[in-house]
C-alpha cells in the first residue's frame, strides 16, 4: 500500500470548495454579469425612450423601428438555434401567423394593443408546440427540410385562407396601439404631438427589451439550462433528468411565440400584409441576423436586426450613388442589379464571411475588443504593485 | 384515361428533374460528409450559361453543354477550396455542417442576384433544343420535351450507375462514403474521388437547369432555382440518398404533384400541386421516419 501522492497545491478544504462553487453560480446566474451589460441595459432604456421622442426623420423611424421588430423574432430563432441548437427555415411560417392573428384581433375586431400582442403570441405558441413533435424527430438537414416544408405549406393556407388573409392582394392592417389609459398611436405629451411611427417604435423598443430580459431569465430558469443541456450533451441531460422531448417542445414554442410577435409588429408597421412576405427568404434572413449579431448571446439578435435592416433601407435610399445598382423606379434592361436583389446578396456574402471570419458575431467581435483594455489594465497593476 | 397518362408523363418528367437535383445533392453529401445546397445554384446559372453559348454566341448545343459543365464544376471546386474546406478541415460535426448550409444558402442569394444583375430579370428563351412539338399516339398526346427529358435523366442514371457500381473510381467513391478513414488506409485519394464526385454533381445540376430551362410557360427565370428546394422532399422520401432512392422519391412526387395539379377542384385553392410533395413528406415521416428506402441513423435526433 503506497500513500496517496500529494501534489503541490495546498489542500483545498470543503468548505471553501462548495464557497468558491456557489459564488460562480451566484456569478452564472446574475442577469448582468459585467459592469458593461448592465451600462447597457442603461443606456438602452433611455435611448429606447428617448430616441422616438426626439427626431421624426422618417427614415431613422423606419431603421429602428425594423431593428426592434425583426430583433424580436431573431431573438426567438436565437433560443432556437443558439441556445437550444435545433435547426429551422420555418420562422416564416409563425411570423406569417403572427401578423394574420394581429390582422384580425386588432384590426378587424378592433381590440387593444395588448390583446393582440399576446393572441399572436398564444397563436404562435401552439402552433410551435404542435410541430415540435415531428421537427424533433429529426436533426440537422431533415429538419431543416421539414421545417422549409412548413413555409410551404404555410404559404399555401394563407394565400387560399382569403377571408382572412386577402389571398395574393394582401389585407390591409389598422392596429390599434392603444392600451386604453394611453394611445401610442396618437401620443401627446405636454405640448408635443408624436405620429404613428414614433409611438409605434416606442412600443417595438420596449417590446424588444422586454424579450431580451424575458429570454435572458428563461435562460438561467431551470428550463433553459436544460435546453443548453440537451443542445451540449443530449445523453447527459436526459441521465440527469431532463426531458429532452419536452425541452425542445419548450424551445419551439418560445420561439415561434416571439416571431409570430415579430409578425404582429411587423405588421402594425407595415399596416398591410401580404403573404408574399413571407417566404423562406424571410427565415434565411433570421438565421443571417443571430449570425452577424452573435450566436446564443442575448443581444445579438437584436444587433444583427439592427445591420440587417439598415441594409436594404440604406441600398434603396442610396440606390442612385451605388454603382451597378438601378434605381427602383426604372424599368429592367441593360447591366444593373434592382436595390432588393442587392440586399440579398449582401446577406449572403456577409454570412459566409462572418461564418468563415467572425463566428461569434458582432456581440463576439466587440467582447474580444473590451477584454483588451482590462487585460492591459491588469498587467500595469501587476507590474507596479 | 389519356389525361391520365398525359399527367403521369409530365409527372414523371417533373420528377426526373426533382431526382436529378437530389441526386446531386446526395454525391455531394456522400463525398464530402456534408449537404451542401449551392448545387442549387449550379442549376440556376447552368440554364442562364446554356442560354448565353447557345443562343448569344451561337455554339452547337452539346458544346454549350459541355463548357457550361466545366464552368461550373471548375466553379463549385474553387468554392469548395476556398469557402468550404476551411469551414470543415477541423472536422464535421454540428456546427460545420449548419456553417457549410448556411453559407451555401447565402451563396444561393448571391447567385439569384447575380443572375439577375448579368441577364436581367426578363425570362429567357432558350431556342428549345427538343421542340415542344406533341407526340401523338393514338387519342394520347405527349410532349416530346416531357420524353427527353425522361430519356435523359434514364441515360444519365445509368451511366452513374455504371460509375459507381462497375468502375474503380466507383468504388473508391463507395468506400469513401462509408468510411473515409479506412478508404485512406487502403490508399484511395480523398481530393480524386472529391473532384470525381464534383464533376458528377454538377453534370447533374446543369442537365437538371438546363431541362428546367424549356419547361413550357416558364423559360429561363431567376426563380428555377426554386427547385432546390422542392427537390428536397425527394431527397426525404427516397431515403438514406442512394440513387434509386432519389429517383424513387423525386419520381413519386413529381407524379404525385403532377396528378393533385390535373385532378384538385377548384375548390382546393392554387398552388395545391406545389404543396402536395410537402404533405407527403410531412406524412411519410410521420409514418416512417426513415424513408421509403433508407436507414435510420443520420436522420434521428
Amino acid at each position: 500500500m503506497s500513500a496517496p501522492v500529494m501534489d503541490g497545491t495546498p489542500p483545498v478544504s470543503a468548505q471553501a470548495r462548495t464557497a468558491r462553487h456557489e459564488a460562480e453560480v451566484r456569478k452564472e446566474m446574475r442577469l448582468a454579469s459585467s459592469w458593461w451589460s448592465r451600462a447597457g441595459i442603461v443606456v438602452f432604456i433611455v435611448l429606447g425612450v428617448l430616441i422616438p421622442l426626439s427626431t421624426s426623420n422618417a427614415l431613422t423611424i423606419s431603421l429602428l423601428t425594423s431593428g426592434a421588430v425583426y430583433g424580436i423574432g431573431a431573438i426567438g430563432m436565437n433560443v432556437l438555434n443558439g441556445y437550444a441548437g435545433q435547426v429551422s427555415m420555418g420562422h416564416a411560417f409563425f411570423v406569417a401567423a403572427g401578423a394574420f392573428t394581429a390582422v384580425v384581433v386588432g384590426s378587424k375586431w378592433h381590440w387593444p394593443l395588448p390583446a393582440w400582442i399576446i393572441a399572436a403570441a398564444v397563436v404562435g405558441a401552439v402552433l410551435g408546440a404542435l410541430v415540435a413533435p415531428l421537427a424533433l424527430r429529426l436533426q440537422g438537414i431533415y429538419q431543416l427540410i421539414l421545417t422549409l416544408g412548413l413555409v410551404y405549406i404555410g404559404i399555401y393556407i394563407f394565400t387560399n385562407w382569403t377571408s382572412v388573409t386577402g389571398g395574393d392582394n394582401g389585407v390591409s392592417a389598422n392596429l390599434p396601439l392603444s392600451l386604453g389609459f394611453v394611445n401610442f398611436g396618437n401620443l401627446v405629451i405636454g405640448n408635443e404631438q408624436y405620429s404613428y411611427s414614433q409611438g409605434l417604435l416606442l412600443v417595438s423598443w420596449l417590446l424588444c427589451g422586454l424579450c431580451v430580459l424575458l429570454v435572458a431569465n428563461i435562460m438561467r430558469s431551470r428550463s433553459g439550462r436544460a435546453m443548453i443541456a440537451v443542445r451540449d450533451a443530449g445523453l447527459a441531460a436526459e441521465v440527469a433528468g431532463v426531458s429532452p422531448a419536452r425541452t425542445k417542445i419548450n424551445v419551439f414554442a418560445l420561439s415561434s411565440a416571439l416571431a409570430a410577435v415579430c409578425g404582429a409588429l411587423l405588421a402594425a408597421q407595415l399596416q398591410y400584409v401580404s403573404i408574399t412576405q413571407f417566404d423562406y427568404t424571410l427565415s434565411i434572413q433570421f438565421i443571417v441576423m443571430i449570425i452577424i449579431g452573435g450566436v446564443g448571446t442575448s443581444w445579438g439578435p437584436v444587433i444583427g436586426a439592427l445591420a440587417i435592416s439598415a441594409i436594404p433601407l440604406y441600398i434603396t435610399t442610396y440606390a442612385a450613388s451605388i454603382p451597378f445598382v438601378k434605381s427602383p423606379t426604372s424599368s429592367s434592361g441593360g447591366f444593373g442589379i434592382q436595390p432588393g436583389q442587392l440586399s440579398l446578396v449582401v446577406y449572403g456574402l456577409l454570412l459566409a464571411i462572418f461564418l468563415v471570419a467572425q463566428p461569434r458575431g458582432l456581440v463576439g467581435l466587440a467582447k474580444s475588443i473590451v477584454r483588451l483594455v482590462p487585460r492591459g489594465r491588469r498587467a500595469g497593476a501587476r507590474a507596479t504593485g | 384515361m389519356s389525361d391520365f397518362i398525359q399527367l403521369v408523363v409530365s409527372g414523371v418528367a417533373l420528377g426526373c428533374l426533382y431526382a436529378l437535383v437530389a441526386l446531386s445533392f446526395v454525391i455531394v453529401l456522400r463525398a464530402t460528409g456534408v449537404f451542401n445546397i449551392v448545387q442549387g445554384g449550379v442549376v440556376l446559372f447552368s440554364a442562364y450559361l446554356v442560354y448565353n453559348f447557345h443562343v448569344s454566341w451561337g455554339l452547337p448545343f452539346g458544346v454549350a453543354l459541355l463548357l457550361t459543365v466545366i464552368v461550373c464544376t471548375a466553379a463549385v471546386v474553387l468554392l469548395d477550396r476556398v469557402l468550404f474546406r476551411p469551414i470543415t478541415r477541423h472536422g464535421s460535426g454540428h456546427g460545420q455542417f449548419f456553417a457549410v448550409l448556411l453559407v451555401g444558402v447565402g451563396l444561393l442569394t448571391v447567385c439569384d442576384g447575380l443572375v439577375v444583375a448579368i441577364w436581367g430579370s426578363q425570362p429567357l428563351s432558350e431556342n428549345d433544343p427538343w421542340g415542344l412539338s406533341k407526340l401523338t399516339l393514338g387519342s394520347i398526346a405527349l410532349t416530346s420535351r416531357d420524353l427527353s427529358v425522361i430519356g435523359i435523366t434514364l441515360v444519365l442514371l445509368l451511366a452513374f450507375w455504371y460509375l459507381l457500381q462497375r468502375t474503380r473510381i466507383g468504388v473508391a467513391m463507395r468506400a469513401v462514403a462509408s468510411d473515409p478513414e479506412a478508404a485512406r488506409v487502403q490508399g484511395i485519394n480523398p481530393a480524386v474521388v472529391s473532384a470525381v464526385a464534383w464533376i458528377c454533381a454538377t453534370i447533374a445540376a446543369v442537365l437538371a437547369g438546363v431541362m428546367l430551362g424549356t419547361a413550357v410557360g416558364g423559360g429561363i427565370n431567376s426563380s428555377i432555382d426554386q427547385v432546390s428546394f422542392l427537390a428536397l422532399p425527394a431527397l426525404i422520401l427516397g431515403g438514406a440518398g442512394s440513387i434509386g432512392g432519389c429517383v424513387l422519391g423525386g419520381i413519386v412526387l413529381g407524379v404525385l404533384q403532377s396528378l393533385a395539379a390535373g385532378y384538385a377542384p377548384a375548390s382546393f385553392g392554387s398552388g395545391f400541386g406545389q404543396v402536395v410533395p410537402w404533405v407527403v413528406m410531412i406524412i411519410i415521416l410521420v409514418i416512417r421516419p426513415s424513408g421509403l428506402l433508407g436507414s435510420r441513423q443520420m436522420r434521428r435526433a
